[in-house]
Parts: structure tokens; sequence; C-alpha cells
């Protein structure tokens, strides 16, 4: 099989992703690290080139090729730390860039040797592609998790092969029959991963920007905690697997008592540090898989999944007394406030989301006629009939 | 340059290797974007573009029925997965399914393809395939062209570009297959294909690359809506509400038009949720806010400011023409009966309108800040008054306007007339 072909499909396949990345850049933002790959191309197209051309070069050429050429995939390698926020390897790079020019220098005016200057490539594009798959380890968001196995695969791959192709060096003399058409084969399935993974960092800006997005969209600005569509979105996940595994679910509703009075005597600004503070506070309350969220004004919700009635109340009693202790700081003053807590159960997650969160709110006002400052436990719809009071459980002052 | 047999059999496996790892781009931006129609059929249509493609490639010399048979069968479902391809495009511009369509052209096709071997012209089945294929990427590229959007124009360009070198190239491989004629097709077929490879291991490693760039903006652009919005009531939230209505004063100024303003306040609101839950309370600020969003101009915007308030900002609107909108809006609500699923419920609003002429806001006189602020002054007096009415805030130009207007004179006599800043305009109609 003939590949020579093949190399230059790719180098103009490769010029034109390249343009793509580079057209991309402006409108991903927070892309910083972008430049670096767009900049790569240039060492890495001509590297490419120089090394198509095999041995027929000047001399100087032939010193240049391997540096140039890893210099490519070293400003790969540090555009991709940049993007990851993660320190920049420019001693690595530099180290590796300079002893490939130190020794490609040996190897054409002293020793001429062609292996032997493969075997530096090969073993730095091992060197930094190895770093890159390191690097990528860090990306830990579950919805990029793939686009790090593409681009830590197609990098691993790139870093294998240039194994491959230093070990194949030390083959014996005898074995360039079956040797060869394995580095020609090698080589072409490099320049294809290098392909790949301008393709991966073009998916990973994209994915990572609408990651952000997405934050944007199902977090409540002022708290930080879910708002209403995040809830949803993650509320419908957790009914169906509580249901699947036959789990109960539990709702409680929070709600600031006289929150308004907070609001028309300090202002608006204390109003929104007092539901910043109030928030920080119920997730630090609940650091787990439940899930925090605010449905708009002072109400707030939290979702306990794989908890019963009782293991709710214990918990909602636990936020009563922890929010009755916590000292919210109100501009210069300090404030002290309480709240009422409305829970809802669901003993096998059968009842749908709208419905567990009607019961909790009903159990809610419950609460607050009752004189706020307690906790109260709406009656399962699927044992009693629909309109039975709230039970109320818990007293605040007693 | 000559294009020989080591080349084409060397492509052909870079082709493969592509695509396989375009199907693993495609899989992994499935996993990104779960919810968009396109990567899913995509992943399919590579998957038969791959079989086809080495079905067809290691068939094509082949003599003897069964040889033919499965050559025209390869073809057929390379040309099939090239037709998912455009389908894929189709589902995600939210185009309607063709997926019968193409099966039974592609069965028609590979029905002709059969007859032609039949007769023993595999050159004539071998042109037929190719032109069928040209065909269906040029279709692929069309269905790219005409899915075009503002702000994706260039994506789709360049697949309908990558599209339209497909089809140069099938098209390309046909002639010169068919300018070598009967006898000497065989010797030419690894050079025509070679070609076919080279521009198909181009444009289709571009196109995946720029299908994945379609599938994140268009994500992209989805996501930025839900984040300026209010995800209850649809209306835009605090963070759109800033960021357009800046922009739309400004255009306001400079286009030389007026803007009134209008805060709304749903009354009782409060009673409404302590009595009958926030779930009740939800359905009384989505009826307001259907209404609002069908009374408002397209031009006109409309913002939850947080719990019950609301807001809209119409550009190029007077104060009659504001009166009569808020009028409108404030019977409407009145009249409205909401159902709450256990009865219906009738709610009221009470409005507070600030108005600024075009030189005002020229001469930066007033801002939204400032205008809020009086209509929310203005709410304020309307509360105080009763509720379910509507309060202008009577600067000096709603005043001379209320002189001016006919609309007006029915308002009786007012304490605050005159040139004081802190009299209030009244209502004529949203009075009881």
């Amino acid at each position: 099989m003939d590949f020579s072909i093949v190399a230059l499909a790719s180098a103009v396949l490769g010029l034109l992703l390249a343009l793509v990345l580079v057209l991309t850049i402006p409108h991903v933002p927070d892309a910083e690290g972008a430049g670096y790959w767009a900049l790569a191309f240039l060492p890495l197209g001509l590297g490419s080139a120089l090394v198509g051309r095999g041995e027929a070069l000047p001399a100087l050429l032939l010193m240049l090729r391997e540096p140039l050429l890893l210099s490519g995939y070293a400003l790969l390698l540090i555009g991709l730390r940049q993007y990851l926020r993660l320190g920049q390897p420019w001693a690595l790079a530099g180290a590796v860039v300079f002893s490939a020019m130190v020794l490609s220098a040996l190897f054409v005016a002293l020793y001429p040797s062609a292996s032997a200057r493969l075997g530096i490539r090969v073993s730095g594009i091992a060197v930094l592609m190895g770093a890159a798959v390191w690097s990528l380890q860090t990306v830990r968001e579950p919805a990029l998790r793939g686009v790090r196995y593409f681009l830590q695969g197609a990098c691993g791959l790139i870093a294998a092969l240039a194994v491959l192709r230093l070990l194949l060096l030390l083959a014996p003399e005898g074995a360039s029959s079956w040797a060869l058409p394995l580095v020609q084969l090698a080589s072409m399935i490099t320049t294809l991963s290098v392909l790949a993974v301008i393709c991966g960092l073009v998916l990973l800006m994209t994915a990572r920007m609408n990651e952000a997005l997405l934050q944007l969209t199902i977090r409540d600005p002022l708290t930080g905690v879910f708002n209403r569509r995040g809830l949803d979105d993650a509320m419908s996940t957790v009914l169906s697997f509580a249901k699947r595994v036959g789990r109960p679910v539990a709702v409680l509703a929070c709600d600031i008592d006289h929150f308004k009075r907070v609001n028309d005597t300090h202002g608006h600004a204390v109003g929104d540090a007092v539901l910043r503070q109030f928030a920080q506070g119920l997730s630090e309350a609940f650091p787990q898989a439940d899930l925090v969220g605010r449905l708009g004004g002072e109400e707030f919700v939290v979702v306990l999944p794989g908890a019963d009635a009782d293991t709710a109340l214990r918990e909602a009693e636990r936020v009563r007394t922890l929010v009755a202790g916590q000292v919210f700081v109100a501009g210069e003053g300090e404030l002290r406030l309480t709240a009422s807590i409305g829970v809802a159960c669901a003993p096998t997650a059968q009842a749908s989301w709208s419905e567990l969160m009607a019961r909790a709110d009903a159990a809610l006002y419950q609460a607050k006629s009752q004189g706020r400052n307690r906790c109260a436990v709406a009656v399962d719809n699927s044992d009693a009939p629909s309109s039975a009071p709230a039970r109320l459980v818990a007293e605040g002052h007693a | 340059m000559s294009l020989g047999s080591a080349q084409y059999w060397g492509l052909l496996l870079a082709l493969l290797l592509l695509s396989v790892m375009a199907l693993a781009l495609i899989f992994m931006l499935r996993r990104v974007a779960p919810d968009q129609p396109g990567p899913a059929v995509w992943m399919r249509a590579l998957g038969l573009v791959l079989l086809g493609m080495t079905a067809a490639g290691l068939t094509t010399l082949q003599t003897g029925w069964v040889w033919r048979v499965a050559y025209v069968a390869g073809s057929g479902v390379l040309i099939l997965g090239i037709g998912l391809l455009g389908e894929g495009l189709r589902r995600f511009r939210g185009a309607p399914p063709r997926a019968r369509r193409l099966v039974l052209g592609v069965l028609a096709a590979a029905a002709v393809a059969l007859v032609l071997e039949a007769l023993g012209q595999p050159l004539h089945s071998l042109l037929w395939m190719s032109a069928v294929a040209g065909l269906t990427w040029l279709s692929v590229g069309v269905t790219a062209w005409r899915g075009m959007r503002p702000g994706f124009k260039a994506i789709h360009v360049g697949v309908a570009l990558s599209a339209a070198v497909l089809t140069t190239g099938w098209w390309v491989r046909g002639i010169l297959l068919a300018q070598a004629g009967e006898d000497g097709w065989r010797q030419a077929l690894p050079e025509a294909n070679a070609w076919l490879l080279v521009l198909s291991f181009i444009a289709s490693g571009t196109m995946a690359l720029l299908l994945v760039l379609l599938v994140n903006f268009r994500l992209a652009e989805r996501l930025r809506a839900q984040a300026v919005r209010d995800p209850l009531t649809g209306a835009l939230n605090r963070r759109g509400f800033e960021d357009r209505s800046s922009r739309l004063m400004a255009l306001s100024a400079q286009l030389g038009q007026s803007v009134t303003v209008l805060v709304l306040d749903i009354d009782h609101f409060k009673g409404v949720n302590d009595q009958h839950g926030h779930h009740v309370g939800d359905l009384v600020l989505k009826a307001l806010s259907a209404l609002a969003h069908r009374a408002k101009r397209e031009t006109d915007l409309f913002a939850r400011l947080g719990g019950e308030e609301f807001c809209l900002v119409l550009p190029g609107t007077d104060v009659p023409g504001a009166r009569v909108f808020a009028e409108r809006l404030r019977h409407s609500f009145e009249t409205l009966e909401i159902d709450t699923g256990r009865s219906f419920l009738r709610c009221t609003v009470s409005i507070g309108v600030a108005y600024a002429s075009a030189p005002m806001l020229q001469e930066h006189r007033v801002d939204l800040v400032d205008l809020l602020h009086q209509a929310d002054e203005a709410l304020y007096e309307a509360k105080r008054a009763g509720r379910n009415r509507l309060r202008f805030y009577a600067s000096a130009e709603v005043l001379s306007s209320r002189l001016d207007s006919r609309l007006f004179a029915s308002t009786g006599g007012h304490s605050g007339f005159g040139p004081s800043r802190q009299s209030w305009a009244e209502s004529a109609t949203g009075r009881r």
C-alpha cells in the first residue's frame, strides 16, 4: 500500500480543519489557549511536509525539521493546558524542542543517521502527547467526559504509535520487509489522529461553552442553587430512577418567615443578601446527591432521594433549627429569621413532581397558618383522601 | 499525477479509518448534545456508508452473479447512508422525516442497476450507481443550503460545498470510467476510484467537523435564549431585560421615537399564594404573561422583574397609545377566568406607566432606571388608589399630552395637576 497520496490529502484536510478551528475561536467565549492551537498548525504542517520529502533535503532543513515538528506538538500541549487552566509546561516544551534541535544537528553534521533523527522525533512526540493525555485527565465535568475520552484516545494513539515506531527502530536489520509497511501504516494513522485531535479540540471548545451556558440556564443567578428549570430537569431523573428501584423521594418546601418584612424594612439589597445566605446554608446542609433549588421569591426546595417520611421530617427539623440558629449578616446589622417547612414524601416515587410539590406546598401553608417556624408533613395521597389536612408535627418556640 | 492500485488501497484504508474516527466524533457529539435529532441519524448514516463502501470497494471488479449482486447491494447501502446524512440534516432543522421516500428511491436505483447487471452491462451499472450517488450528495448539499439560517450561514455553506465536492467526485469517477469505454474501464477503475477517494477524504472530513459545529452552535443559541428568559412565564428575566432594554432605549433615541414603560403588579398575589398555594400562584403568573405576550408587538419587551412584578417596554408609543394598551391589558386580565383545576379564579392587576419623549431620550434627561422608578411610583399610587387600575407618572410631558388629547378629557380635576412633578395623571377608565 502506498500512503503518499493519503499524506497529501491529509495535509489539505488538515488545512481546512485548522481553518475551521481558527474561524470558530472568535465565536466561543473564554477560549484562551485556542490561539496556540491555531499557531500549532503552521509548524505541524510545515514539519509534516518536510517529513514527506524524506532525506532529500538541504542539511539545514534536515536539522530544523524535527524541532519544527515537535514545536507544533508542543504548542498543541501548551494551548491545551492553558485552555484547561493548568500551568503551562514551557520548560518541558522548551527542553524537548531544544534537545531535539541539538541532537538532530548532531545527527546531521557529525554522525549522519536518519533513523537516529526519527528516534528523536518519535520520542519527542511520545513525551508531548503523553503529557496531553495526562492533562486531559483534569476534565471532570460529566457532560464533557465523552469529549475527553475522544481526545485522550486520539492523543494516546499518537503517543502509542510513536512508541511503536521507536521500538521498530530497534528491530533487527532483516526485519525491514515487515517493519517498513508497519512504519508507513503507523505514520498514516498518526496523521489521521492529528486530524481527529483538531476535531476533538473544536468539540471540546464548543461543548464547554454549552456546558457553561447550561449552568446559566439551570442555576438561579442570585443564589447559585438550581432554579425551576434546573430542578425540573433533575427531578425527572431522580423520580424515574427512584421509581425503578422502588425507593422513596421526599421534598422539603422551605419558606423564610416574614421575608416581606425584611425587604420592606431593610431594602432589597439586604433581602438579596439574606436569600443568598439562606441558600448557602441549605447547600451546606445537604452536600450529597440531594438537590437544593429556589422556586422564586423566598421559597426554596430540597429534594431528598431515598428519604422516607420520618427521615424527611428529621431533616426538615434539622433545617428549621439550623435556620433559627443562623445569624444573617444584613448590611451592618444582624438578623435572626425562622423558616417554615412543608414536607411531602412519595413512598415509592409514584407521584409526579408537580403532585409532590403541590403536597409539600400544602403542608408548608399548614405550617404557616399554624404560626410559622415549624415543620408539617403532608399526608400521603395514596393512603388518604386528598382533602385530608396536613399533620402538624413539630413546633418551634415551645 | 497518476494514481495506481497501491494508492487506491492505501486511500481506501485511510478513508475507512477516517470514517471510524468520524463515527467516534459523532458518537461523542451525541453525548454532548443528547436532545438534538441530527447526530443519532448521522451515526447510522456513517455506519451504512462504512459498510457500503467496504462491500462495494471489494466487489467492483469481481465477476459472477453473486459478486455482482453483492456489488449492487453494497452501492445501494452506500447511497442509503449518504441519503441518511441529508435526512439527518432535515430532522435537525425540524423538517418532517422522509426516510421512506429515501429507501424507496434507493431500492428503485438498485433495481435498475440489477437489470443492467442482468443484461451483462457491469460498466453501465457502475456508471448508473455513480450518477445516483452523485445525485444523492447533491440533494444533501441542497438540503444543507436550504436549511440556512442567520448566524449559521458559514457552516451551512461549508456543508453544502463539501457535498458539492463529493458530487463532483462521483461524477468525475463516472466520466473517467465512461471515457475508458467497455475495454479499458477495468484498468481505469483504480485511478478513477482513487480520485473519488481523495475528494471524499477531504470533503467528508471537513463535513464531519462542520456538523459538530452546527449542532453545538445551535444548542448554544437555544441555551442563550433560555438563559435570558424566566422559565415559568417565558418572559425575559432580569439579565435578559437589562441587556435588551438598554439597547432598545438607545435605538429609540436614535430613531427619534418615544418610549413608554409599564410596570405591572398582580393585586393581592400573596393572598392567592397563601390561600391556594404556589401552584395556583404560578398559574396566575402564567395567565398574565400569556396575555402580555399576545398583546405586545414584536419590538416590545416583556420581562418578569421578580415575584409578581412584570415590566413592558413599548418603544414608539405615545401616551394615548400606551393608555389604550395598558387599559386593554388590565381589562382583559380582569375578565379572565383562570382555571386552577378545582375552580375558576379571577385576579386583577395594577399598572404604573412612565413615558419619555424622543427629545428627552436623546438629551439623556431620562434613562431606563429613571423610567422604571417613575413607573414604580405610579404603580404605588395605583395600588393606593384601590388597585386594579392604571396610573401615569405625571411628568410635564404626560401632562401636556393630557391637555392635548381628548382621551384625557373625561378625567376629572386633579389636585396635583399643574407644574408639580409629584402629581398623578389618573386613568379615565381604570377607576371603579
